[in-house]
C-alpha cells in the first residue's frame, strides 16, 4: 500500500436496500493513523457503511478503497488486514472462550496465539466459560480481543461501548484506543455517544441520514463551530447570516449556533442590539447542531420565533 | 490493556504440516468443526433413533425386511434430510451468528462447502449406520439382509444428493421458520417429481420425457437404480443415471464451491500459504 495513500477512501458511496435508499453518494477519507470517529443518530447508515468497506453488503454505486484494496473485489484480502468488531456482535454460544479464540485463529495468518492470549488474560475473560454465559461486556470483550489478535492495520469499531458499563467505557477510550493510537494504527469507529469519543478522535464524520454532513478535523470543528448568544435589533432578521445550524429563543435573546463563527460574525454583529456572548461547543452540541437544528427558525425573524 | 501487550507479544502460528493446501481448502477444517459443534445433538439423535428402529424392525420382524428398509431407510431419510437441512443456514442467520461467520476473512462458498459437507456426510453417515445396525439384527433370522445393504447404500447416495437439493432451496432462508418452510415446498415438489419419475415405463413418450428429467432427482435416481439391482440386471442406462446424479448432486458442488471459492481467494489476492 502507498504510504500517502489514506486507510480508508470513499467516493460517492451510494447504497440502496430496496426502493429505500441508505447512502446517498457519501464520500470520505480517514488518513492512516488517526482515529476517526463516525458519527450519527441509529438508522443514519454508519453500520451500513462499514459493511461495504468490508465487502459484506454490495452497493449500487461509487468506490471504497481500504488499505489501498477495492473491498468490491478484494474483500477478503481487506477482512484479513483489517480488526472489525461489529455492533452487538454475536458469536457461537456453544464454544467456550479458549476455543472461540483458537477457531477464529485459524482465519487470520497473522493470529498472534501469545497477544490473544496476554489480551484475554488482561480483560479478565474467564477462558473455560462459553461464551452463552458471558455478561454483555464480556461479549464486547472477547469481540475485542478477536478484531485485535491479528495484529491488524486498521481496526474497525461498531459502536464498539454498547453494552460495556461506564468504567469498562471509559478504560476503553482511555487504554485501548490510546494503545492502538501510539502503535500507529488507524481506527474508524462509530458511536452515538459522542462525550465519550470526544477526547480520543482526530477526526470526525457527522452522518445524517446516509450523507455526510460535516467531516473535519476534531479541534478544527470545535474552534468554527460556536454558539452565538445575542439581543437582535428591532425588525432584524437572521436570515442573511451564513451557515446556522440552531436557532434557539431564550426569553427576548436568542441562542443561534454557526458552523463557521469567523464567517458569520459580521452579520451577526449586524442583528445584535448590544453585541454577542460566544460560547463554545462540545461535540455532542455540535452533533446536536447539525442533526436536529432548527435552522429554518432563522429565516423566519429571531422575535417571532416559537418558544 | 497495556502497552507491553500490544507490543511485545510476538506468537504467531507457525506453518502446520498441512500448509501446503490452498488457504480456503484449510478453513474448511474450523468450519467443520463448528457446524459439528452446532449439529451434534440433531446428528446423533437422528442416528440412535433410526439405527434403533430399523433394527428392533428387523428384528420383531413384524413387517418384512423389505417393508422395514423402505419405510425407515427411504421414507424415514426423506423426513431426516428435511429435518437436518433446516438449521445450518436458516438458524444461523436467526441467532446472528451468520454474521459474524461472513465477517471473517472466509470465502461464502467455503462456508457453504463446510456446511454441504457436514450435511451430507451426517446423512450419509447415519443411514449407513441405521443399515449396518438392521443389517446385525437380521442376521441369522433367514431374512433377506444383503437387501438391505443394498438398499441402505443406495439410500446414502440418494438422500446426500437430496440433502444438495434442499440446502440450495435453504440458502436463502433468514430464520429456521423460513428455512423450513422452504424445506416443506421443496419436498412436495420433490415426491411430484418423484412420481413423474417412477411413470417412465408407461410407455407414453411424453411421459418418457418427462421419466429422463425426473432421472435427475436424487431419490428417483436411487430406487430406479436398487429397482434394476434388485431384478438382478444392469445396464447402460442404470449407468448414466447413476453418473448423471452423481455429477448433478455430489460432484457439481464441489466443483462449483471449489472454483468459487478459489476465485474468490485470487481476485483478493489473498496469500494461498500462511506466512
Amino acid at each position: 500500500m502507498n504510504q500517502d495513500e489514506p486507510a480508508i477512501r470513499i467516493d460517492d458511496l451510494t447504497k440502496s436496500y430496496g426502493r429505500k435508499r441508505v447512502l446517498e453518494r457519501l464520500s470520505l477519507s480517514v488518513p492512516r493513523g488517526s482515529i476517526f470517529g463516525f458519527v450519527g443518530l441509529n438508522g443514519a447508515g454508519k453500520t451500513t457503511t462499514i459493511r461495504c468497506l468490508l465487502g459484506l453488503d454490495r452497493y449500487q454505486g461509487g468506490e471504497c478503497r481500504v488499505l489501498g484494496l477495492d473491498a468490491a473485489r478484494q474483500s477478503l484480502a481487506i477482512r484479513q488486514r483489517v480488526g472489525y468488531m461489529a455492533e452487538s456482535q454475536k458469536m457461537y454460544d456453544f464454544m467456550t472462550v479458549k476455543q472461540i479464540i483458537h477457531w477464529v485463529g485459524r482465519f487470520y495468518p497473522t493470529w498472534d496465539d501469545s497477544l490473544a492470549s496476554a489480551l484475554c488474560e488482561q480483560m479478565q475473560l474467564p477462558p473455560t466459560d462459553k461464551v452463552g454465559v458471558l455478561s454483555k461486556g464480556q461479549t464486547s470483550k472477547l469481540a475485542l480481543l478477536l478484531a485485535l489478535a491479528h495484529r491488524p492495520e486498521l481496526v474497525i469499531l461498531d459502536d464498539p461501548t454498547l453494552g460495556l458499563d461506564p468504567i469498562a467505557r471509559r478504560d476503553f477510550m482511555r487504554d485501548v484506543i490510546g494503545q492502538l493510537q501510539s502503535r500507529g494504527v488507524t481506527v474508524f469507529f462509530s458511536s452515538h455517544l459522542l462525550y465519550e469519543i470526544e477526547p480520543v478522535v482526530d477526526w470526525v464524520c457527522i452522518l445524517h441520514e446516509g450523507k455526510a454532513l460535516k467531516i473535519s478535523r476534531t479541534d478544527a470543528l470545535r474552534e468554527s463551530v460556536k454558539s452565538v448568544m445575542l439581543r437582535p435589533r428591532d425588525g432584524a432578521s437572521l436570515a442573511g447570516v451564513p451557515g446556522i445550524l440552531d436557532v434557539q429563543q431564550v426569553d427576548r435573546r436568542v441562542s443561534v449556533v454557526v458552523e463557521d463563527l469567523k464567517a458569520a460574525r459580521p452579520a451577526l454583529d449586524r442583528c445584535s442590539a448590544d453585541g454577542l456572548e460566544v460560547a463554545d461547543l462540545n461535540l455532542d452540541e455540535i452533533f446536536e447542531a447539525y442533526v436536529i437544528g432548527r435552522r429554518e427558525l432563522a429565516g423566519v425573524g429571531p422575535d417571532v420565533a416559537p418558544e | 490493556m497495556s502497552d507491553q501487550t500490544l507490543h511485545q507479544s510476538k506468537g504467531s502460528r507457525g506453518e502446520g504440516p498441512s500448509s501446503r493446501a490452498p488457504h480456503w481448502l484449510r478453513l474448511l477444517g474450523p468450519l467443520l468443526r463448528s457446524q459439528w459443534q452446532q449439529q451434534r445433538w440433531q446428528v446423533v439423535l437422528c442416528a440412535v433413533v433410526m439405527s434403533v428402529l430399523l433394527a428392533a424392525t428387523v428384528r420383531a420382524q413384524l413387517i418384512s425386511t423389505r417393508e422395514a428398509g423402505t419405510l425407515i431407510l427411504w421414507i424415514g431419510g426423506f423426513v431426516l434430510t428435511g429435518f437436518l437441512a433446516i438449521g445450518p443456514i436458516g438458524s444461523e442467520r436467526a441467532n446472528g451468528t451468520w454474521q459474524h461467520l461472513r465477517a471473517l476473512p472466509a470465502p461464502g462458498a467455503t462456508i457453504v462447502l463446510a456446511k454441504w459437507l457436514f450435511g451430507v456426510r451426517s446423512v450419509v453417515g447415519i443411514v449407513l449406520l441405521a443399515t449396518l445396525a438392521g443389517w446385525l439384527a437380521g442376521r441369522g433370522l433367514f431374512v433377506p439382509t444383503q437387501w438391505l445393504l443394498l438398499s441402505g447404500v443406495l439410500a446414502a447416495f440418494a438422500l446426500g444428493g437430496w440433502y444438495t437439493v434442499l440446502l440450495l432451496a435453504t440458502l436463502r432462508s433468514r430464520n429456521e421458520y423460513e428455512a423450513a418452510m422452504m424445506v416443506l415446498s421443496v419436498s412436495i415438489i420433490g415426491v411430484i417429481w418423484f412420481l413423474v419419475a417412477a411413470m417412465r415405463y408407461s410407455g407414453d413418450p411424453l411421459l418418457n420425457i418427462c421419466a429422463l428429467v425426473g432421472v435427475a432427482h436424487p431419490m428417483a435416481c436411487g430406487t430406479y437404480v436398487f429397482h434394476i439391482l434388485d431384478r438382478g440386471e444392469t445396464g447402460v442406462f442404470m449407468v448414466a443415471t447413476i453418473a448423471v446424479s452423481a455429477a448433478l448432486w455430489w460432484i457439481g458442488p464441489i466443483v462449483v464451491l471449489g472454483w468459487l471459492s478459489r476465485r474468490s481467494m485470487t481476485t483478493s489476492r489473498m496469500p494461498e500459504a500462511r506466512s
